[in-house]
């Protein structure tokens, strides 16, 4: 949903991506990413889509950041072809915020404490939002070891945990 | 040539690279790397070279940056011994904008579509410059997924791509 998450601090700014005619129509502070890989170094497809899974799994996706504006779509509503304005993190470094998955998890100082600095992904919920629409926090719940996020830090009152952005969540592993 | 790449945005600053005397005479503009490797720990040669070759291709070169002033030199024109100041890129942030090394393919902006986000490499031509020196440009055609460059924009009109560099490329790979 719009303004699921937020970019804090310094970060490479916002860049365009170009996205394809049709695709699903995203708003500001949701995720743009890709899931194409590379061969002979050229990439599979060279236009990026908002996540719709969890997200960034290391050598999986490449999280390309979080949108700046919603997308430019037509009379109809459809996304039309386009250079999303996306804030691009600086790995390391720029601070993603979101809700955590269950805030109710990470409401006092020690259960934050037993989060942090475990490494996780952005949660899509295809309807999670108060829109019905999809919702985008934050799983304080780490579940696998190429989670591309490490949570640095959070907010016990307001529910909300930063996660920074592990450098080979930006592009996907080497292969040949 | 001097001026061939330029540094775009945010960066770790001017840091200085040891340059050895009698070393090949850079000027701003070049891309200076290293094609060393590490045993434990250390590095085989502590000095640094302007390339000359495609350059960073992941795991076989360690690039430092782009040189933001001049080798000095003699009165021979020859390198001295120096501390060379090479602007440094930040990985995934700091732009790297060079011509394309064939600006006719990225000309319209169905092309530059296609080769956005590839991996690429800095493209060194020994004798390609306007004073038959070498020219570094940026290679639209992808070849290897180990390049360490990942194109990320363009201009269609003046025929430079934008690079981003991958922080595998500011290191080899540990072994």
């Amino acid at each position: 949903m719009k303004h699921d998450l937020q970019v804090i601090g310094l970060s490479c700014g916002v860049r365009p991506f170009r996205i394809a005619a049709s695709a699903t129509r995203f708003y500001a502070g949701e995720p743009i990413h890709t899931n194409a890989t590379y061969s002979s170094g050229a990439i599979t497809s060279n236009t990026w889509v908002v996540a719709a899974v969890d997200t960034p799994i290391v050598g999986t996706y490449m999280l390309g950041g979080i949108a700046s504006r919603d997308a430019q779509v037509n009379s109809a509503g459809t996304v039309i072809a386009q250079k999303a304005e996306v804030i691009v993190p600086i790995p390391w470094l720029t601070r993603i915020r979101g809700e955590a998955q269950t805030p109710a998890s990470i409401d006092t100082d020690a259960e934050l404490l037993l989060v942090l600095y475990d490494v996780t992904l952005l949660s899509y919920s295809a309807t999670g939002s108060s829109l019905s629409g999809p919702l985008y926090n934050i799983i304080q719940t780490a579940t696998a070891d190429s989670s591309g996020l490490t949570i640095i830090d959070g907010d016990i009152v307001k529910g909300t945990i930063d996660v920074i952005v592990d450098p080979r969540a930006l592009r996907n592993d080497i292969t040949a | 040539m001097k001026h061939d790449l330029e540094v775009i945005g945010i960066s770790c600053g001017v840091r200085n690279f040891r340059a050895a005397a009698s070393s090949t005479r850079f000027y701003a503009g070049e891309p200076i790397h290293t094609a060393q490797t590490y045993s434990g720990g250390v590095i085989a040669t502590n000095v640094w070279i302007v390339a000359a070759n495609d350059t960073p291709l992941v795991a076989t070169y360690m690039l430092a940056g782009i040189a933001s002033r001049d080798a000095q030199v003699n009165s021979a024109g020859t390198v001295i011994t120096q501390k060379a100041e090479v602007i440094v890129p930040l990985p995934w942030a700091t732009r790297i904008r060079g011509k394309a090394e064939t600006p006719a393919s990225i000309d319209t902006d169905a092309e530059l579509l296609l080769v956005l986000y590839d991996v690429t490499l800095i493209d060194y031509n020994s004798t390609g410059s306007a004073l038959s020196g070498p020219l570094y440009t940026i290679k639209q055609t992808a070849s290897t997924d180990a390049g360490g460059l990942t194109i990320i924009d363009g201009d269609v009109v003046k025929g430079t791509l934008d690079t981003i560099v991958d922080p595998r490329a500011l290191r080899n790979d540990i072994s």
